[in-house]
């Protein structure tokens, strides 16, 4: 055969069948903003940064050195750059995690298989501290605990009871721990949740047929096969535990309790990149080997799938004299962690002073106000603010065209995956989309910062440009889309798509036609999970954000910096809410919560 | 001039080959079946014929058209071939109601709406399916999904119908029904089809030739009365009948006409096999009899083999009988009338004989001679 044919040949199929063309593509785009960006770092963590000639005499910028690596871990100062703010991460990991998994799992297991009242309304309610930011809990705790010592005004305890509550109460490591590890509750919930709900019940009722208790068919069958989504949920809390930024920052930075992301944050922010690179990169390192310890751990062969599709029907566990109590505990969570923190951070938005709980204070200065001097320096109310307003602009344009782009590319992706499967292409696409989701956020923004904000190859400077923003929460929300394609093309038998094919349908018509329609609604519940994630994020946008670009969350962190309370807590509501909002519409679509 | 002409094609995937150098002739208005076990290459053969998937080398003809030749870097698209497919899973489009999935082919054809309507309302009342164009395809049952896929194939009126293991998702007597109708729907229409399967009474009883493979490679081609009663090789032999065959190891002791032989197994008793051809003397050779061309005695008797029953499997109109041959214990399957059967008791004792079957070369695998079949049979 000659070249020539075999070219033609080549083009003809490049032509009827797209997927290979867009998997190169898409390698390149991946190339472009993964890999590089992540060799970019560990190379550039062994070379002296601009600031290098302030620490070592006669450095060069650009001059490989290993200076940075035995600052962070071996030097004078390794203990309060990185041992202790490492040490606290891993403390607060393990303690989160050690509340938000035996709290879910018990929900899951109230919820799915006892006879405990109102299901439908604590199953809704329990899955709102994940929507919500993860340091709803933390700014609400605030309200209650903070204390005039540490700069701004009153919480409540202080001003009703008149108790000064101590510095360990207010922040630190107990209410860090405490606020995310309610935040990740909801995980283990609706992970056990829908494991215990598709074991076959056979499994369990061959058990009980043999003989075994209650209580031994629970820790004998299953608890063993809900092991794995218990593994699960554990990685998932644990690493993203250990990446957190915004808790704390609002729970540790007024009382210089660091941990390894606001060391990351501070490193970055205070343009000493070779440093920040050396943390992130150790924090990137300490995520991945938590999925891989899990893996390890869990093990292939038990990685056993439990939904069987029939006999799915379990019998309901009768609590007895135990349901009014397990009603109460229940009831009681729901409060004091989800309508409780809404209620005060709304109630702290329409308060004159802080921290004076009568109703003469009561104002709704803060979100329809005029600038008042003697308010929040003149800072006008939110919905007459232009600066906030900017912000909620920003914030609806970002969300709604990263949702957008990640929803394209995340189908396109799924193509290329689901259709190429078993290809090099395939599996690499896979894995490095899947990639960014092991970094955390303030490390991601922190990389892209450093790469993307000068001009490089081919690429702008992108400093202070909403394009920067979206780059980077395209490409860091990048997992949740791919998955969503992945199992959108899934369900799509490709004998759909030949079958049109063998109708004369090109591939522009076959997309319309056939794939488009049935992939719908993964598309559609895609672009809203990404839309209402982008909207709630903080630490992936904190380093990036100017003037110019900033968000809501960017403007609520300064706010709170600033003691402008009323308003960081009005921007805090309006993401609740628009979050809310799009969490029903994913729901009313039939779409699944992503993690 | 043959309609379907595949020449000298080959397939891999990856490291393995699916379809090896296979030359393949199909005439105008045959319906032949590619029959053979799973990963044999018969899907993929068809597929190559659709244009879905694009051999490696080779050259594809139907009638005096090329529609693919590596050499010359011709590769026309499967919608320009002018051929259907039913797919395994019938691929109906799950979003579009059964006029829908069936028009979706005719939009292209520049034919107004009103022809378009006519003509799907027409193939539907073909197929039985008038009063279910407005249903979406989870509404239907399998049989009803089977025929919505059959319409939208022939609507287009294709010369060529592909059909890619299209019964097997159904249930035994619906498959009866559909064979019966596919097989009056070739009859209509008359269009040249391409049959995978691997059903081997799917194939004896549809088609018009059948096409046995296995790694890639057609083992035969013949019709189904030939491929049944003379298979050309022990694969053959074996993959044909249900159930499976007889093989008796054997050893020439007399070329004849007409031969004798020693069963490997009991080679006292010395078997003449009535066959007009010598065999080569001291060859060692299987012997291959079908299950119904076994005979038996419940007293000796000469030339038959002894054997005690093992288990008996009773069907209805007819019966399975599993014997253990004695000396030697190795197990011989033979199929008769119920009635007949009826007396065999488990573990007792009875004669078979070797009514008719075929001689095969047992180092090859090739068959050399055949036995006991009518002259005529045996010319064709």
């Amino acid at each position: 055969m000659n070249t020539r044919a075999w070219l033609r040949r080549r083009l003809l199929r490049l032509v009827r069948r797209p997927e290979r063309a867009w998997g190169l593509g898409l390698i390149l785009v991946l190339l472009v903003f993964v890999v590089i960006p992540l060799g970019y770092m560990a190379v550039h963590s062994f070379m002296f940064d601009s600031l290098g000639p302030r620490y070592v005499r006669g450095a060069v910028p650009g001059e490989l050195t290993t200076f940075y690596w035995q600052r962070v871990l071996t030097g004078g100062l390794a203990r309060s750059i990185f041992w202790q703010p490492f040490l606290n991460s891993l403390l607060i990991a393990i303690l989160m995690t050690a509340i938000a998994l035996p709290t879910g799992a018990l929900f899951a297991w109230l919820v799915a298989r006892t006879d405990v009242p109102f299901k439908g309304f604590f199953s809704a309610a329990l899955i709102v501290p994940y929507i919500v930011p993860s340091w709803t809990v933390g700014l609400a705790w605030l309200t209650v605990f903070k204390s005039p010592r540490f700069g701004g005004q009153p919480g409540l305890l202080y001003a009703v009871l008149g108790i000064d509550p101590p510095a360990w109460l207010g922040y630190g490591l107990l209410p860090i721990v405490i606020s995310l590890g309610i935040h990740y509750v909801p995980y283990t919930f609706i992970l056990l949740r829908g494991a215990l709900t598709t074991i076959d019940a056979q499994l369990e009722e061959s058990a009980e047929i043999l003989g075994s208790k209650r209580w031994e068919i629970l820790r004998k069958i299953t608890f063993p096969l809900v092991l794995p989504a218990l593994g699960s949920a554990f990685v998932l809390t644990f690493g993203k535990g250990l990446g957190e930024f915004g808790t704390q920052a609002f729970l540790g930075l007024p009382i210089r309790y660091y941990t390894l992301s606001t060391r990351v944050y501070a490193a970055f922010q205070n343009r000493q990149q070779a440093e920040g690179y050396v943390l992130t990169l150790i924090l990137i390192l300490v995520t991945t080997l938590t999925v891989f310890a899990n893996q390890k751990l869990i093990g292939a062969r038990k990685r056993y799938t439990t939904i069987s599709g029939k006999g799915a029907y379990h019998r309901v566990t009768k609590l007895g004299r135990w349901r009014r109590p397990a009603t109460a505990l229940l009831g009681a969570f729901i409060l004091l962690f989800v309508a409780g923190p809404l209620g005060l951070i709304t109630l702290e938005t329409v308060m004159r002073y802080e921290g004076q709980y009568a109703l003469s204070n009561l104002t709704l200065h803060y979100w329809i106000g005029a600038g008042d001097p003697m308010l929040a320096e003149g800072q006008p109310g939110i919905f007459r603010s232009s600066f906030i307003l900017g912000a909620i602009g920003n914030s609806l344009q970002l969300a709604v065209i990263t949702a957008l782009v990640c929803g394209v590319l995340g189908i396109m992706l799924g193509y290329v995956v689901v259709r190429m499967r078993g290809t090099v292409l395939s599996r690499s696409i896979e894995f490095l989309s899947f990639t960014p989701y092991m970094i955390p956020g303030i490390a991601f923004g922190g990389i892209y910062l450093s790469l993307f904000a000068r001009s490089w190859g081919p690429l702008p400077a992108l400093y202070g440009t909403l394009t920067l923003l979206v780059l980077t929460c395209t490409m860091k929300y990048l997992p949740f889309a791919s998955s969503s394609g992945v199992a959108a093309m899934h369900q799509i038998d490709p004998s759909l798509e030949e079958a049109a094919e063998l109708h004369g349908a090109r591939w522009g018509r076959r997309f319309v036609r056939i794939l488009a329609p049935l992939a719908k609604s993964g598309f559609l519940s895609a672009v809203l999970l990404t839309l209402i994630t982008t909207m709630r994020t903080l630490d992936l946008i904190v380093l990036l954000v100017t003037p110019q670009t900033r968000t809501m969350t960017s403007i609520l962190f300064r706010f709170q910096q600033q003691s402008f309370t009323q308003h960081a807590y009005g921007i805090m509501l309006l993401i609740v809410i628009i979050t809310l909002i799009g969490h029903f519409a994913v729901r009313r679509l039939g779409g699944k919560i992503e993690f | 001039m043959p309609i379907i002409a595949i020449r000298n094609m080959t397939k891999r995937f990856g490291q393995t080959v699916a379809v090896r150098e296979l030359d393949l002739e199909i005439a105008d208005g045959e319906f032949v079946t590619l029959l053979g076990p799973s990963g044999c290459g018969k899907t993929t053969t068809l597929r190559c014929l659709s244009g879905l998937e694009e051999p490696d080398t080779g050259e594809i003809h139907f009638g005096d058209r090329c529609v693919f030749s590596s050499a010359r870097g011709v590769v026309v698209p499967p919608g320009g071939r002018g051929i259907g497919l039913v797919f395994q899973h019938y691929a109906l489009w799950p979003h579009m109601t059964v006029f829908q999935n069936v028009a979706f082919g005719l939009r292209k054809k520049g034919l107004t709406r009103s022809e378009i309507r006519t003509r799907v309302r027409s193939t539907l009342g073909v197929l039985g399916l008038d009063e279910h164009e407005g249903r979406y395809p989870s509404e239907l049952s399998g049989g009803q999904q089977q025929r919505v896929a059959l319409a939208r194939m022939i609507v287009t009126q294709p010369e060529i119908l592909l059909f890619d293991e299209p019964l097997s998702n159904l249930d035994a007597k619906l498959r009866m029904t559909l064979r019966a109708e596919l097989k009056r729907l070739h009859g209509e229409i008359g269009a040249t089809t391409v049959y995978v399967t691997h059903d081997q009474l799917e194939a004896l009883t549809l088609s018009t030739r059948i096409a046995v493979m296995k790694d890639g490679v057609v083992q035969q081609m013949d019709t189904p009365q030939e491929v049944y009663h003379f298979p050309r090789n022990l694969f053959v032999a074996e993959f044909m009948g249900n159930p499976t065959a007889n093989f008796l190891p054997a050893t020439v002791t007399s070329a004849g006409p007409p031969p004798t032989v020693a069963l490997q197994w009991n080679p006292d008793v010395p078997l003449v096999l009535p066959s007009p051809t010598p065999l080569p003397e001291s060859a060692e050779v299987v012997i291959n009899v079908r299950p119904e061309d076994i005979g038996f005695s419940v007293t000796p008797q000469s030339g038959y083999l002894p054997a005690t029953v093992y288990a008996t499997l009773p069907t209805g109109a007819e019966c399975i009988t599993y014997g253990r041959l004695t000396p030697g214990g190795q197990e011989v399957v033979l199929k008769g009338p119920e009635e007949e059967h009826a007396c065999l008791g488990l573990n007792q004792p009875f004669w078979l004989g070797l009514k008719r079957g075929n001689v095969f070369d047992a180092r090859e695998g090739t068959l050399i001679s055949s036995f006991g079949f009518s002259s005529r049979e045996e010319d064709s």
